[in-house]
């Protein structure tokens, strides 16, 4: 299931480009690598990698770093309407699951834009994952989701440290954000914090640091006889014309933003 | 099945401006001729659909469940819509008696081709041409045989599609993993084979035989323009090339006699050299294109077929062929002069088609009447000709 209001948006086009599918994920605090069943549009965390392999195996080091190619774009212009719910689903990425008052009426009607701020990664290298397969137990998940090649892996997480929100349009376009009492609008409970940055953006941050991921790396697994294969690369299928790309990195589903569920 | 969805999901990503052509087109073919491709429609384990891709290319794609997706991008769809729009916008359309004059002239056709080659680019094509932009709009029937002429080539690619699914061996636990999935050559010929028998045995008139066949001409002539503009095959790929000469080849096997093919080939030879000369123009190249043997005799019987309805007069059949006997080399003359001789005898051939047998006698008649108009070089050709079948048979 994707969440409305995001299709083709220029963030989530972004992301695409660099092989993140963007998600909302059901809670904070997951890490790379994790399994997952995508059927039927609908998206299933079934858990972290290790807990489908032998006692005592291990997952090697994960690479961590900034993704500085992402931080600070921004989505496309949304109304007040669309702002509001995605602006909810948002927070959650930074570790703000529950806002007692969003109240976006200070925008006066104005298109609203997000970025999200002090991205960075934690990831494992897929070329990886192939090694830590022989052993995997897939235990509970349905045959025939394995045998429909619906099992994924994903390797590779990116984070927001802060989500910033902006008036849309030219250089005339403000919330007046210093001028508002802002507080009045908008309370993120204990949580989270709220800071006019300048008289167009706000600002948002977890006080705890606590972070979900909002976009991942995966990649389909495939049970060919005995043996596991991994591709984190869309498959570029039989070509009347042969193709001249090089291959993209597999994504769940191109354009929009998926709503993880817990198994 | 897995399939179902991988296409739904890509049409969700590339979503369609208008109905899914690429459903209508397996709609056309089914029920499908080969149980096994058959048995994979009938439970969905083979579904073909529309993307709306602009690149021109159509993929095949097999998964773990068994199932597979054909998806026709729209890019490919529409690029053929337009070749065959700009074919038909100087193609006079014979009928008994009749003449329906083409609105555009052979200059303005090629020049529209050139230009809609060269939108072309490695990587993909932006965006296709309208021909409806820049020519003047087809009417019927000539829009009608236009687009009977584009489903037959993206039908033919469909079925050459289904020659991916037909020979496709799931990999097993010790096959490179990452390796694609691709027929061998002679797999990949014999798709286009069985493709191409297939949409004349749709056919229900032998003139939509002809427009049938040049629609396959025409999809793998573009795949050789492209190759010229630069597209590169795998070396596992037969060329585009190579694979118009085995469909020629697979064309004649296939029909029962040497007129037959000649009845069956005038229209796709006509568009094959008028793409050609497209191609050369787009890559500005300065080569003359001299007609092949096939060529100039397909035009010499086409021509006389519609002087025989009076579509156009009997000095048209002279003033058409005089420049191709002028120009083209002594061994092609040769080769057509003999095929001549064998097509137009002087005793009538009876055959099981006695419309066939009638039309191919008033063209013997004909070109046998004009015998003294011919060029000289020509004209000697013939006479060699006939005179040499005239022994062998003696």
């Amino acid at each position: 299931m994707s969440i409305t209001g995001c299709r083709n948006d220029a963030l989530v086009k972004l992301l695409n480009g660099v092989g993140y599918q963007p998600v909302l994920l059901p809670r904070t605090g997951l890490t790379p690598p994790e399994l997952y069943v995508y059927k039927n549009e609908k998206l299933i965390r079934r858990g972290p990698l290790l807990d489908y392999l032998p006692p005592g195996a291990a997952i090697p080091d994960l690479q961590r770093g900034r993704l500085d190619s992402i931080q600070h774009h921004q989505t496309d212009k949304k109304s007040l309407g669309v702002a509001a719910s995605f602006l909810g689903d948002a927070l959650k990425c930074i570790g703000i699951t529950s806002a007692p008052k969003l109240d976006l009426s200070f925008a006066k009607g104005r298109d609203i834009t997000f970025s999200f701020d002090d991205v960075t990664y934690e990831a494992l290298d897929p070329a990886k994952i192939d090694h830590m397969l022989g052993d995997l137990r897939t235990g509970a998940i349905p045959p025939e989701d394995i045998k429909g090649g619906y099992l994924h892996i994903a390797y590779d997480y990116a984070f927001a440290g802060s989500l910033s929100m902006r008036a849309a349009g030219d250089s005339s376009a403000s919330f007046d954000a210093k001028a508002i009492q802002i507080g009045t609008y908008i309370d993120l409970g204990s949580q989270g914090k709220v800071t006019a940055t300048d008289e167009t953006t706000i600002s948002f941050a977890s006080k705890d640091g606590t972070q979900a991921a909002f976009a991942y790396k995966i990649g389909r697994l495939e049970h060919r006889g005995k043996k596991w294969f991994f591709f984190p690369e869309e498959e570029s299928g039989d070509s009347f014309l042969a193709d001249e790309n090089e291959k993209e990195p597999y994504l769940l589903e191109r354009g929009v933003v998926l709503r993880v569920e817990d198994e | 099945m897995k399939a179902s969805e991988e296409l739904a999901k890509r049409q969700r990503e590339w979503p369609l401006s208008r109905s899914d052509r690429g459903a209508a087109l397996l709609a056309k073919l089914a029920p499908l001729d080969v149980p096994e491709l058959e048995t994979l429609r009938l439970s969905s384990s083979l579904v073909v659909g529309e993307v709306g891709r602009t690149l021109p290319n159509a993929k095949t794609f097999h998964y773990p469940d068994g199932s597979h997706a054909i998806m026709l991008f729209s890019g490919l769809i529409d690029f053929l819509d337009a070749v065959t729009k700009i074919l038909y916008g100087a193609t006079n359309l014979f009928g008994p008696q009749k003449l329906v004059k083409a609105t555009s002239t052979g200059e303005d056709v090629t020049r529209e081709l050139q230009a809609l080659f060269e939108r072309w680019k490695p990587g993909g094509i932006s965006d296709v041409v309208d021909p409806a932009l820049s020519m003047s709009p087809l009417t019927s029937p000539a829009a009608d045989f236009a687009d009977m002429m584009a489903q037959a080539a993206q039908l033919f690619i469909l079925s050459h599609e289904f020659g991916h699914v037909l020979f496709y061996r799931p990999p097993g636990e010790d096959d490179d993993p990452y390796a694609t999935p691709v027929l061998t050559r002679s797999q990949e010929f014999a798709a286009d084979t069985t493709g191409m028998r297939n949409l004349i045995r749709m056919a229900k008139t032998p003139s939509d035989a002809r427009m049938h066949i040049a629609g396959v001409v025409v999809s793998l002539r573009v795949l050789a323009v492209f190759a010229s503009l630069g597209h590169t095959f795998p070396n596992d790929h037969p060329q585009p090339i190579d694979r118009l000469y085995s469909i020629a080849r697979s064309a004649r096997a296939f029909c029962k006699t040497e007129r037959d093919y000649w009845s069956l080939m005038p229209i796709a030879y006509a568009y094959d050299e008028r793409l050609e000369v497209a191609g050369l123009r787009a890559i500005h190249s300065t080569d003359p294109v001299v007609p092949d043997f096939d060529r100039v005799f397909a035009r010499l019987s086409a021509v006389l077929e519609a002087a025989v309805h009076r579509s156009v007069p009997h000095s048209k059949v002279l003033d058409t062929m005089r420049q191709d006997f002028r120009d083209v080399p002594p061994t092609v003359l040769e080769k057509v002069a003999q095929t001549a001789a064998r097509m137009f005898p002087q005793v009538p051939v009876e055959t099981e088609s006695p419309t066939q047998d009638a039309l191919w006698v008033e063209k013997a008649k004909l070109f046998r009447s004009l015998y003294d108009q011919w060029p000289e070089v020509a004209r000697s050709a013939f006479q060699n000709a006939f005179e040499q079948l005239s022994h062998g048979k003696g």
